[in-house]
């Protein structure tokens, strides 16, 4: 479910992302912090335990 | 209904003269009624003393040493803004498990230990399952689902292969990472796990949000027909399309 939403957020924030490009490029907008920012989205492998969660059993694609 | 108490005691006082002092001289109270203290034990007197007014008085209080609230900055939307806003494909269709195309239906697929058959012999054939869920065919073609729709929209799609031990033996794992601006040094991170939870057996290894997703929309649409038709029979509904699929409310 996190995953679809963010399947959608990546999608409908994607040629929003490129027009905001496109005025910071024509200096429409100058807001460095803002250039300088984009957006990453990471999807883990194996966070779920295996068997019980425990410290070597969960996790192992975000630890 | 202090006399009473005063009269009940000085009663059993006038019994027990003897016995003990029961009667307080200064304050013409009883010292002891029925056997117990007629006075608030030390926690009634501290709850006495808590009326609501001190607990009102107290709050209003603490609420003035409050800093106030900053204003809110709200930036106020254009026209354009708002109409932008309205194009946007409703999130809702994304995420809808009845449609074979939207994304929850592509991610939400059962990940069972992988049947992996092979010959023993040359009349046999042994099914082998190997327990997992990360390292499965479904898992990977998740995966694949997750970097080909990120990779279409032109995003930097890195895929971060790494082996690890589990209770099971050691595994294959693979984080996607997709960045919209690689060059970018600053980066607002929204991270999820795409893995399922790992069940050695039927019907748990199957996909538990879907079943899940399939009681609330039952329980709910029938949730809202009885509420609907109640509205309806007692006349709190003026909807005609509403009194149409339902009929006519009796009485």
């Amino acid at each position: 479910m996190p995953c679809a939403l963010m399947l959608d957020l990546a999608e409908v924030l994607d040629p929003l992302l490129d027009s905001r490009l496109e005025r910071l490029e024509d200096g429409l907008e100058d807001d460095e912090e803002v250039s300088e920012t984009t957006l990453q989205l990471v999807f883990f492998d194996g966070e779920e335990a295996f068997k019980d969660w425990t410290d070597t059993d969960s996790i192992y694609g975000a630890r | 209904m202090i006399d009473h108490v005063v009269s009940t005691s000085t009663v059993r006082l006038a019994k027990s003269k003897s016995s003990r002092k029961t009667w307080n001289d200064e304050l013409g109270l009883p010292l002891v009624c029925n056997g117990h203290s007629p006075y608030p034990t030390a926690n009634m007197r501290f709850v006495r003393w808590f009326t609501p007014g001190w607990v009102l008085l107290i709050t209003v209080l603490v609420d003035a040493r409050r800093p106030p609230p900053l204003p809110r900055s709200f930036q106020e939307l254009s026209s354009e803004d708002i109409s932008s806003l309205v194009k946007f494909k409703d999130p809702l269709k994304n995420l809808d498990p009845n449609d074979p195309n939207s994304h929850l239906s592509k991610i939400l697929i059962p990940r069972p230990g992988e049947y992996v058959r092979y010959l023993k012999s040359i009349t046999t054939v042994i099914t082998h399952i190997r327990h997992q869920t990360v390292d499965t065919a479904n898992n990977t073609r998740v995966r694949n689902y997750i970097v080909d729709t990120l990779k279409k929209l032109k995003w930097h799609v890195e895929e971060d292969t790494f082996r690890d031990q589990t209770p099971y033996g050691i595994k294959t794992f693979t984080n996607v990472i997709a960045t919209k601006d690689p060059e970018a040094s600053r980066r607002v991170i929204v991270a999820a796990h795409f893995d399922s939870k790992y069940y050695p057996s039927y019907p748990e290894n199957q996909v538990r949000v879907e079943r899940a997703l399939w009681y609330q929309r039952t329980w709910s649409a029938d949730g809202a027909t009885v509420r609907r038709r109640y509205r309806l029979r007692h006349a709190l509904c003026s909807d005609a399309r509403s009194r149409r699929s339902f009929g006519p409310s009796p009485g």
